[in-house]
């Protein structure tokens, strides 16, 4: 099994990008719903993490604005782009067999 | 968007200054997006406790990630540096052979300022040594070897210097079963010893009496010609140095790390009779 490539940090940013452009704060609020606040990105992890995703290719800034009318001009917004989707569909399939090798072993619950 | 009251205009005021810890253009291009960030955080916290916990978070934030962000962009701009380098074989040649005359010219220039300047004498007393020269009362700028007549006074009359010795460096030739050998030798007064206090490793030094004309031939020689020719012998004191038509005693034998002059293996009493010396004026 090769080792992860993506932090867990980085990871759910990518996660939060699956289904919808995000901006910044979107992205902070949307990693805390799902973990139920157990991951707590600071500013400062996520635009880190963001500009290491720039130049990598996973994701790129928006020129467009998906809601202009109710929107704030000075945010930006980001989207997953096909090298980060199959990054992370990667990922996945590492964190998916480790957890299938957890279950195995009786390490974590059987799937109901 | 709702104004931010006075406190959270505060807190993001200071924020921002925090964020001088990041590199310049990290803080250009995401500055304003931190703060933007920070700002709806501190908006979103309901409680003075959860707002102390968000600045925390976020000042814990900046502490971790301004020195990884710093080092990024070196390594990042290293990278640059070598893919242009790679690229250009000329230039790189010309860039080395830059930086090479750069360093050795400094390197040269240091080892004299060093040597001559800023590394002290390897003598125990070396800020009680001064070295005496003659100039001509004719031409300030003319300097001349200290005569021995001369040398006879100073040492007899002076009352600011403990001790006074002269010297003289030059090549000799010894005489070995293996055959003849070339080394550098000074000659010096037994007031050259005591000066610079340095003591033998084995053996002793020259006494005054070691310089008078009628005395014995004796020599001292370094420890790395005795090592060298001489086996390291410990019993070498008493045993004969030849030279051409002469045979000296060797009474001692001076540590490697003595030089006196630079060169010098072999040291050997001045001797001079004094009704046979010329005075300088």
């Amino acid at each position: 099994m090769r080792p992860f490539l993506l932090s867990r940090d980085t990871f759910h940013i990518l996660v939060a990008l699956a289904d919808c452009d995000r901006h910044g704060y979107s992205i902070m609020q949307e990693v805390g719903e799902r973990t139920n606040g157990a991951v707590r990105l600071s500013p400062s992890t996520l635009y880190s993490a963001i500009k290491r995703l720039l130049e990598a290719g996973y994701i790129a800034e928006l020129e467009e604005r998906p809601d202009p009318a109710h929107d704030d001009e000075r945010r930006r917004y980001y989207r997953l782009t096909k090298t980060g989707r199959r990054a992370a569909i990667e990922e996945a399939r590492q964190w998916e067999k480790l957890l299938s090798d957890a279950r195995s072993s009786g390490l974590a619950p059987k799937r109901v | 968007m709702p104004r931010p009251n006075r406190k959270e205009a505060g807190a993001v005021q200071l924020y921002r200054g925090l964020l001088l810890a990041y590199p310049a253009a990290f803080r250009d291009e995401y500055g304003r997006e931190l703060c933007l960030v920070f700002a709806d955080r501190c908006r979103e916290a309901e409680s003075a406790g959860y707002k102390l916990l968000i600045f925390a978070e976020a000042v814990w934030g900046i502490l971790r990630e301004a020195p990884r962000e710093h080092i990024h962009m070196i390594l990042q701009d290293l990278r640059h540096a070598l893919r242009i380098l790679r690229r250009d074989r000329a230039a790189t040649a010309v860039i080395l052979l830059i930086m090479a005359l750069g360093i050795g010219s400094s390197t040269v220039v240091f080892s004299l300022a060093n040597g001559l300047l800023l590394r002290p004498l390897p003598y125990p007393r070396q800020d009680r040594i001064v070295a005496v020269d003659e100039y001509s009362p004719k031409d300030p700028n003319e300097k001349g070897d200290i005569s021995f007549l001369n040398y006879r006074d100073y040492r007899a009359r002076t009352q600011l210097l403990e001790d006074v010795g002269v010297y003289q460096e030059g090549e000799i030739t010894i005489l070995r079963e293996a055959g003849a050998e070339r080394l550098w030798a000074t000659v010096a007064t037994d007031g050259v010893f005591r000066a610079l206090g340095v003591a033998p490793i084995l053996g002793r030094t020259f006494t005054r009496e070691d310089c008078y004309p009628t005395a014995p031939r004796i020599a001292l020689i370094g420890e790395n010609l005795w090592r060298r020719d001489y086996g390291a012998d410990p019993n070498i004191v008493g045993k004969v140095l030849e030279r051409p038509g002469a045979r000296f005693t060797i009474v001692g034998v001076m540590p490697a790390g003595f030089r006196f002059g630079d060169r010098a293996e072999v040291w050997l009493p001045l001797k001079q009779d004094p009704a046979k010396s010329v005075r300088t004026d």
